[in-house]
């Protein structure tokens, strides 16, 4: 008698570790799945801060996606997300004004004479939206290609503003002859 | 970047490397220092090179070839130089790397099977950053 109570313990223990594994198999799936995810596809991003405003506020909610920055595909006037070039933790959401080898402007809007300058190889030159309260490109230069982390696509919050994003309403970015032919 | 590595762009396959992020290594910021880092380059965001660490934020380096002689390296910025000092596209050609564009350390050579090692941390001659202290005595 026993010999039968001691089997049906080993037993229960048996199939209480199969079933842990198999959770824990699952877990490792689902977490493999979900990283693949966000770091190809794309992730859920909540923004903080004045600098695109009226485009997104504070506390607004939006998707970026990844397959733009991996195939190269980022255009002037897109709202990227990238990591901040004086530090590494921190991320910064701003709108691409120029690619390599266009001419910006780095004079403000209000200035008599205006400067340019064209952004060197492998660099994009980022602006805020909100060109008054922003620490952006005029204030640093322009940033690597690399430090870019997505596009961003969609608004998700606040619902009363969901949806896409609209172009940028400070016509900064100056359009060259490549531009005009291909449209 | 000879004698120790030679230059590796594209793929790097063939270089036994730990992804390390950099959050999990703050502790130990100071310790990074002599390190090869492999990161994107600065220049084309589709290439990895792979350079050694010669300088971190706040110090102060003594360049060769760059535009200025002396470069304190800004926040959140690297110096990183090549072995091979003629022959190396590094930041004496383009200025320090944010740390951002960081990919990973290299911590091991494992093809070809002759040159199985450990890649150690080691300051070349010469290339320490500049303490103030000897600058004014």
């Amino acid at each position: 008698m026993m010999n039968a109570r001691w089997n049906g313990r080993v037993e229960m223990f048996r199939n209480f570790l199969w079933k842990t594994l198999g959770f824990v198999g699952y877990t490792i799936q689902y977490g493999c799945i979900a990283h693949c995810a966000f770091e190809y596809i794309g992730e859920v991003v909540v923004c903080s801060g004045p600098s695109m405003e009226p485009t997104i506020v504070n506390h607004d909610v939006v998707f970026s996606e990844r397959m733009s920055r991996h195939l190269c595909k980022i255009q002037k006037g897109d709202i990227v997300i990238a990591k901040c070039p004086f530090d590494p933790h921190m991320n910064i959401c701003k709108r691409v004004i120029g690619l390599e080898g266009d001419k910006v402007c780095t004079s403000d809007p209000s200035d008599l004479f205006k400067a340019h300058t064209y952004v060197p190889k492998g660099h994009v030159w980022l602006e805020g939206d909100n060109l008054r309260n922003s620490n952006d490109s005029r204030n640093y230069g322009p940033i690597p290609y690399a430090l870019i982390r997505g596009r961003v696509c969609l608004k998700l919050w606040p619902p009363h503003s969901a949806g896409t994003l609209n172009g940028s309403p400070t016509r900064r970015i100056i359009k060259t002859q490549s531009d005009s032919d291909s449209d | 970047m000879s004698p120790s590595i030679p230059t590796a762009t594209g793929r790097m396959g063939v270089l036994g490397q730990k992804k390390e992020e950099k959050r999990w290594r703050h502790g130990r910021e100071k310790s990074e220092e002599e390190e090869e880092h492999e990161e994107k380059s600065p220049k084309n965001p589709q290439q990895k090179i792979i350079k050694r660490v010669i300088g971190l934020e706040g110090d102060f380096i003594r360049t060769l070839g760059y535009k200025n002689r002396y470069v304190r390296v800004p926040d959140g910025h690297f110096w990183i130089e090549g072995d091979h000092h003629g022959h190396s596209l590094d930041s004496n050609s383009f200025g320090p790397v944010s740390v951002g564009l960081l990919h990973g350390r290299a911590s091991h050579i494992i093809w070809p099977p002759n040159r199985w090692q450990q890649i150690k941390p080691s300051l070349p001659p010469n290339r320490g950053p500049l303490d103030t202290g000897e600058e004014e005595g």
